[in-house]
């Protein structure tokens, strides 16, 4: 009924084709996505609608059971308040509303069931550089309609003290990456405050640093990069690769942030300040 | 953990880059990096994830043990198939570009196009992108400069010159090349088993098209391999 800024159907993303330039794609916090699609009886890596920094709204054709995780985006159904973290049957003809997120950054909608949508190199996830995968290789817009096979389990939820809480990171852990040595001034202990550039999407963040110095080689050519890899440019600013990124790159590759440490990372808002600290 | 292994003949250094992202270096030229990693890649070996080739090197994303993936890489045989020449379709369009292109070569568009069609042009490398296909053997005079800043090019299958390559960009896309011409033919293909039909060190030969043979082409919907038929 309203598509927010950037909904899309993900799933655990497509793998193998990296040497085609066909990134994984999938989820931006496969973790939240997990515990969604656990909490309805479906695979952990199964199709989940992802919204970023602003929810949709959702009108129900047939009863559903579904489950929100994730950032908080105040979700309403008919005009109640909806718990997170629980399986919660929905009524035929109800309207769930999701407003902007009010902790974290992406949130998931699981649908018990089978999505029935064409899946793409054995994947639903929509991948919308290449047009490919979930619902017409697109974001999700006002009248979509999706149609998901329903089952019948029993519900979940899950314990208070388990659930995440975005507003309270402050630290993300970062390995060394192959080009490390390339940055000047910098030891074991390294630790540096930054926060996120607006220019960022799905295809990988720009963090704004201060005092990072680094001595690019005149012949240093492209290399491979993966998602969770922290690039250093030549004017010393944070570039992270993420889930729809390129599989090449011509920037110094000084850290990686591992697939778990990269659910968190990407629930931080815009703006917000935190700290990459090496991990020894 | 680093070391050096033999891959069937072709002797590779290797490092551990982190966890389950392996790269390895040949120590030869030939067979090229891309060549062996796309090799590899045919192969669908358990416990590889994926395999991206670059100029230099290749590096494998793996779910295995670094011990036994090695060990396993240890014993392939690897079949290093025959190059093969594909013909191109190409309509040198009237794009933005061509200034620059021309004042860099000092030649005019007719002569750059003569020069150009005579290229012995190789892919050297997939990847970066979907469908990127990086070209070399792009003589000298022909070269020009990368943008400072990538411009948004919104053609498809869009031939471009880039420092020493030629290249397709198959999807529109931020382009920091300098963008020549057009195909009109789809060169992604998401729903075959490779998704581009070039294989590294394949030769593309192009043949220049007018204006409407160009619109007719493309309104007939062809393949790289019906046109090559």
């Amino acid at each position: 009924m309203r598509s927010g800024i950037h909904s899309s159907i993900q799933d655990g993303g497509r793998t193998g084709m990296a040497f085609y330039g066909i990134p994984r794609a999938g989820f931006m916090d496969a973790q939240s996505a997990a515990i969604a699609n656990v909490l309805v009886g479906n695979k952990k890596k199964g199709a989940c609608i992802e919204m970023i920094n602003l929810g949709m709204e959702v009108l129900f054709l047939d009863s559903a059971t579904i489950a929100i995780t994730g950032a908080d985006m105040q979700a309403h159904v008919d005009g109640q308040s909806c718990p997170m973290y629980e399986t919660i049957e929905i009524l035929a003809g109800s309207r769930i509303k999701f407003s902007s997120s009010r902790s974290g950054m992406i949130s998931y909608l699981a649908v018990r069931g089978k999505w029935m949508l064409p899946s793409v190199m054995d994947s639903l996830s929509t991948y919308t550089y290449a047009q490919m995968g979930g619902f017409e290789g697109r974001l999700l817009k006002k009248g979509d309609i999706i149609n998901v096979a329903s089952k019948l389990d029993n519900g979940l939820s899950m314990k208070w003290e388990s659930r995440p809480n975005y507003d309270a990171i402050s630290m993300i852990e970062m390995h060394k990456g192959p080009e490390w040595a390339m940055l000047s001034n910098v030891h074991d202990g390294f630790k540096i405050q930054v926060r996120k550039s607006p220019m960022g999407n799905r295809m990988g963040v720009q963090l704004l640093a201060d005092g990072l110095q680094i001595h690019v080689p005149d012949d240093f050519r492209s290399q491979a990069v993966v998602p969770g890899m922290v690039q250093c440019t030549p004017s010393g600013e944070l570039i992270v690769i993420l889930q729809d990124g390129q599989t090449t790159g011509g920037y110094p590759r000084i850290g990686m942030i591992k697939a778990k440490e990269l659910a968190l990372f990407n629930q931080i808002k815009v703006g917000q300040k935190f700290i990459i600290k090496l991990k020894s | 953990m680093s070391g050096s292994i033999n891959i069937s003949g072709h002797k590779c250094v290797y490092r551990q880059l982190t966890e389950g992202i392996i790269e390895f270096t040949p120590v030869e030229h030939k067979p090229s990096a891309a060549k062996i990693a796309e090799c590899l890649w045919a192969m669908k070996i358990k416990g590889i994830q994926e395999v991206i080739g670059t100029q230099d090197n290749f590096v494998i994303i793996s779910n295995t043990k670094i011990q036994k993936l090695i060990r396993r890489l240890g014993k392939v045989h690897l079949k290093i198939p025959k190059s093969k020449k594909w013909f191109l379709p190409i309509y040198f369009s009237d794009t933005e570009d061509w200034g620059l292109v021309e004042k860099t070569s000092g030649m005019t568009r007719d002569a750059y196009v003569d020069l150009f069609l005579k290229s012995k042009l190789k892919v050297e490398m997939l990847g970066f992108i979907p469908g990127f296909i990086y070209l070399k053997g792009l003589n000298k005079r022909l070269q020009a400069p990368r943008k400072k800043t990538p411009v948004h090019n919104p053609l498809k299958n869009a031939l471009a010159v880039g420092g020493p390559y030629a290249g397709i960009y198959s999807l529109p896309s931020p382009a920091g090349w300098n963008i020549i011409g057009e195909i009109p033919i789809d060169i992604l293909q998401i729903d075959a088993e490779r998704p581009v039909p070039f294989a590294i060190g394949d030769r593309l030969v192009f043949r220049e098209i007018d204006r409407t043979s160009f619109e007719e082409m493309k309104s007939k919907i062809l393949t790289i391999q019906d046109y090559n038929a």
